[in-house]
C-alpha cells in the first residue's frame, strides 16, 4: 500500500513537472522586421544547398548555417595552414563556423553588403542523381566589405569541395567543407577569411 | 585509397617484435591533385620483470601533396624513441620517454627543417581507501624542443568515486578536477601562442528509493583561454586576439520501470556557454570584444512497451536553443553589428514499432511529427523567421525466407511545410512532399557478398503554397534496380559483381530547366581472407548514356590483417 501511494505520488509529480516546465521551453518572439528577407529554397538538392547558400551570405543571414549538418566540419587548404601558422585553422566545427561568420558580418557597414558568387566548376560536374552523398564543387568569390582578407578589392577567392548528405527527410546540407586555393589568384581563401576572425 | 596493417611476433615471453603501418591516397581531377600519407612504425619490446616494460620505437610518416602539376607538399618526420613503463600492483602506472626526431619539409613557402629532442611523462595513481572511496590522479608533461619551434603541454587531474553502502547501495557520487596548459614557441617569432585549460564535473546517482526508479543528475564547468604573449612585453604590442570560453552543463536522467513491459525514460540537459573574443578591426588601431553565449535546453521522454519480442516506442522532445550577443568595448554605434540573436525551438512526437507476427515475419512502423522554428530576434534579421514542419511515416516489413535469403520492403512518405512568419516582409510559405520505396531480396555471407535483387524509387516535389494553392516549382524522380550476382570462389574468396541501372528526371520549372539520365553502373566486390585478415576490394565505374557527360571510377581498397 505504501509502495502504491509513493508511486502515486511520483507520478503525479512527474506530470505536473512536465505540463508546468512548458514556459521553461516559451522561445521570445523577434521585433518586426526592417528588412526584407532572403530567398530560401526547401534544400532538396546539393546544388539547391548551395543556392541557399550564396542567398543567406548575401543577405548577411544566420541562414547560412541552416546549410550546413550539425556535424560539419571544415577543412583549410594544407598551403593555408603552413602560410599562416599564427591561424588556428584546427578542429573547425559548426560553432566555430557560428563565431567566424558572425564576426565577418559584424564588419560589414550598415550601409554596405556582402557580394558572394558560386559557380560551378567545369571541371567537376555535379553527380546526375546523387543518393544519400555527394561531392561537388564550386568556385567562389566572396566579398565583405571591410574585413582582413575579404574586403572590397581583394575578396576571398577559392574552390569549395563540398561533401553533402541526404537527411531521413530528404533534405541536403554540407558536412565537410574543404577548402582549396585557386591556381590562378594570389587572393586569400575563405578559410583565411575566417580564421583571422577566430 | 586506406590500408593499414599491424603485426605482432612473441620471440620469447618476455621479448616481442612489432610493426604497423597506414597508407592513404587521394587522387582528385580537375585540381590535378594527389595526396599521399603514410606511416610506420616498428618497435621492440621487453619485460624483463613483472611490471617493468623497456621499449625502442623507431616511428616515420611521409605526407605529399602534388597540386596541378607540382609538388605543394612534402612533409617527412622521422623520430627514434626510448620509454620504460611501469606498474605496481593496480594502483601505480607510470611512463617515461625520451627521443630525437627530424623533420624536413617542403611547402609553398619554402623549406624548413625541425630537428630535435623530447620527452614525455605521465603517472597515474589509483587507490581505494575506506573500502568505499576510488580515487585516481594523472599528471602528465609533455616537452618538445625543435630548431624551429618548440611545444610544451602540461595536465593534472584528479578523480573520486563514494559508493555507498548499506541500505543505499546503488547510489555514488563522484567528482573529477583538471586543468591542462600549452604552448608554442616560434624560435624566429617574438611572439607565442599559449592556452590554457580548467575543466571540473560532478555526478550523483540516486540509491533506489522508489522501487523501479533509477535517477541520476551530472553537472560540468570548463573554461578555456588562448592567447598571444610577447617576448619584450613592455616593448612590442602584442597581437590582441584572445579567445576564452567557460561552459556549463546540467544533466539528468529518470528511468522508470512501471510495469513488467513498460518503461518511462525522462532525461533532462541544459548546457551554457559563455565566450569573449577580442576581435581586430580591419584597417584600424583598434579592437573590441565579443561575448556570445549560448543556451541549449533540451528534455527528451520515451515510453517503451516491450511484450515479447515485439516493441513500441513513443518519443516526445522538445529543446530550445538560444543564441545572443553582446559588444564591449567598441564603437557600436558605427560598424559593429551583431544582430544574429536568435531562439531555435524543436518540438518532436513520434511513435516506432517492430512487431514480428512469426518467426519469420516482422513488421515495422514509425509516425513522426516534428516542428523546428527559428526565431531571428533584432529587426535587420527577423524576417528571415519561420517555422518547418515535418510530418513523416515510414510503414515496412522484413521477411525471412530461410538459409540467409531475406526480404527488405518499405515506404517513406514525408511532408514538409515552410511557414515565414512575417508574411509581409518574405515573400511565400514552401511545401516539399517525398515518396519513397525500396526493395531488396537477398543473401549476404558473412563477408559481405551479395547475391540478389533490389529495388529503389523515390519522387518529390516542392513549392510555393499559399492560400491553399500549390504551385509546384521542381519535381524529381529517381528510380534505381541493382543486380548482385555474389558467389564465393573457395571459402576464402568471395567475388560481388554488380549492375544497376538509375533513371533520374530532374524538372526545375521556375527555371525551365529538365534533366533526364539514364545512369549505369557497373562495379565488382572482393573480399578476400588472408592472414587472419580481409583484403576488400571495391571497383565501380558509373556510365551515362548522354554523351556530354563523363563517365568516372571509383575504387576503394581496404586491408586489415592481425598477425
Amino acid at each position: 500500500m505504501y509502495r502504491l501511494r509513493l508511486r502515486l505520488i511520483f507520478a503525479t509529480a512527474l506530470t505536473a513537472l512536465v505540463f508546468f516546465s512548458c514556459s521553461f521551453f516559451e522561445p521570445r518572439f523577434p521585433e518586426d522586421p526592417s528588412n526584407a528577407g532572403v530567398v530560401w529554397l526547401s534544400p532538396t538538392s546539393p546544388d539547391i544547398v548551395v543556392e541557399n547558400m550564396q542567398s543567406a551570405l548575401n543577405g548577411r543571414s544566420a541562414l547560412y548555417l541552416d546549410c550546413l549538418t550539425e556535424s560539419f566540419v571544415f577543412y583549410a587548404d594544407t598551403s593555408d595552414i603552413n602560410n599562416y601558422p599564427s591561424y588556428n585553422f584546427s578542429d573547425w566545427t559548426k560553432t566555430v563556423e557560428n563565431s567566424t561568420v558572425t564576426a565577418l558580418y559584424s564588419q560589414v557597414p550598415v550601409d554596405s553588403t556582402v557580394a558572394s558568387e558560386f559557380t560551378m566548376d567545369i571541371s567537376h560536374p555535379d553527380p546526375a542523381a546523387p543518393t544519400d552523398s555527394a561531392t561537388i564543387y564550386r568556385l567562389y568569390n566572396i566579398t565583405i566589405p571591410q574585413t582582413y582578407h575579404s574586403g572590397t578589392g581583394s575578396p576571398a577567392v577559392g574552390i569549395a569541395e563540398f561533401y553533402m548528405v541526404e537527411d531521413s527527410v530528404g533534405l541536403w546540407a554540407v558536412q565537410e567543407w574543404r577548402d582549396v586555393r585557386h591556381e590562378e589568384t594570389s587572393w586569400a581563401t575563405w578559410a583565411v577569411a575566417k580564421a583571422y576572425y577566430r | 585509397m586506406t590500408n593499414s596493417f599491424s603485426v605482432s611476433e612473441a620471440i620469447s615471453p618476455t621479448v616481442s617484435l612489432n610493426g604497423s603501418g597506414s597508407f592513404s591516397a587521394k587522387r582528385t581531377d580537375g585540381f590535378e591533385q594527389f595526396t599521399d600519407f603514410r606511416t610506420g612504425r616498428g618497435w621492440i619490446s621487453w619485460r624483463p620483470v613483472t611490471g617493468v616494460e623497456m621499449s625502442t620505437s623507431f616511428d616515420k610518416s611521409i605526407s605529399m601533396e602534388d597540386r596541378y602539376g607540382s609538388r605543394v607538399r612534402d612533409d617527412r618526420t622521422e623520430s627514434a624513441t626510448g620509454s620504460i613503463r611501469y606498474s605496481r600492483g593496480n594502483w601505480l602506472t607510470t611512463n617515461t620517454a625520451v627521443g630525437i626526431q627530424h623533420r624536413d619539409y617542403i611547402t609553398t613557402t619554402g623549406v624548413g627543417n625541425n630537428d630535435g629532442t623530447f620527452y614525455r611523462v605521465s603517472a597515474s595513481v589509483n587507490k581505494t581507501v575506506f573500502s568505499e572511496i576510488n580515487t585516481s590522479i594523472n599528471f602528465k608533461e609533455n616537452r618538445s624542443y625543435g630548431s624551429e619551434r618548440n611545444n610544451f603541454s602540461d595536465g593534472l587531474s584528479a578523480r573520486m568515486s563514494y559508493y555507498f553502502p548499506g541500505d543505499y547501495r546503488g547510489g555514488s557520487i563522484s567528482a573529477e578536477i583538471s586543468g591542462d596548459r600549452n604552448s608554442i614557441i616560434e624560435t624566429d617569432s617574438l611572439e607565442n601562442r599559449f592556452g590554457d585549460s580548467w575543466s571540473h564535473s560532478e555526478s550523483l546517482e540516486l540509491p533506489v528509493i522508489i522501487p523501479g526508479v533509477f535517477i541520476d543528475f551530472s553537472t560540468s564547468w570548463s573554461g578555456d583561454r588562448d592567447y598571444f604573449k610577447s617576448v619584450f612585453p613592455d616593448s612590442l604590442p602584442v597581437d590582441p586576439r584572445t579567445n576564452d570560453q567557460t561552459s556549463r552543463a546540467l544533466r539528468s536522467n529518470l528511468m522508470w520501470d512501471m510495469a513488467e513491459n513498460i518503461e518511462l525514460g525522462f532525461s533532462f540537459s541544459r548546457s551554457i556557454t559563455e565566450r569573449e573574443d577580442i576581435i581586430e578591426i580591419s584597417g584600424l588601431e583598434d579592437s573590441y570584444q565579443l561575448n556570445e553565449s549560448t543556451d541549449d535546453k533540451l528534455l527528451n521522454i520515451t515510453l517503451s512497451y516491450t511484450p515479447g519480442r515485439a516493441r513500441v516506442v513513443f518519443q516526445r522532445l522538445v529543446e530550445l536553443y538560444s543564441y545572443d550577443t553582446m559588444i564591449d568595448g567598441g564603437d557600436t554605434s558605427s560598424v559593429y553589428t551583431h544582430d544574429y540573436d536568435r531562439d531555435e525551438y524543436r518540438d518532436l512526437l513520434g511513435i516506432s514499432s517492430s512487431i514480428p507476427l512469426s518467426s519469420r515475419l516482422t513488421i515495422t512502423c514509425a509516425m513522426t511529427g516534428q516542428q523546428r522554428s527559428s526565431y531571428y530576434l533584432m529587426a535587420s534579421q527577423s524576417a528571415n523567421s519561420k517555422t518547418e514542419s515535418t510530418y513523416s511515416f515510414h510503414p515496412g516489413y522484413r521477411y525471412d525466407l530461410g538459409n540467409s535469403w531475406k526480404i527488405n520492403q518499405y515506404m517513406k512518405i514525408t511532408a514538409n511545410y515552410t511557414k515565414y512568419m512575417f508574411s509581409e516582409a518574405r515573400s511565400d510559405d514552401r511545401l516539399f512532399r517525398r515518396i519513397e520505396e525500396s526493395f531488396s531480396l537477398s543473401r549476404v555471407s558473412t563477408d559481405s557478398t551479395t547475391l540478389g535483387i533490389s529495388h529503389r524509387f523515390s519522387f518529390n516535389d516542392q513549392g510555393t503554397f499559399e492560400d491553399n494553392l500549390f504551385l509546384r516549382t521542381e519535381e524529381s524522380l529517381n528510380n534505381r534496380i541493382t543486380i548482385d550476382a555474389g558467389f564465393h570462389i573457395s571459402s576464402s574468396v568471395g567475388l560481388t559483381p554488380s549492375y544497376a541501372y538509375e533513371y533520374a528526371v530532374r524538372d526545375r520549372m521556375a527555371l525551365n530547366l529538365k534533366t533526364i539520365d539514364h545512369i549505369h553502373h557497373v562495379s565488382i566486390r572482393s573480399a578476400i581472407a588472408a592472414m587472419g585478415g580481409t583484403f576488400n576490394t571495391n571497383i565501380t565505374r558509373t556510365f551515362y548514356s548522354n554523351d556530354s557527360r563523363d563517365s568516372y571510377w571509383k575504387a576503394s581498397v581496404g586491408f586489415n590483417v592481425r598477425m
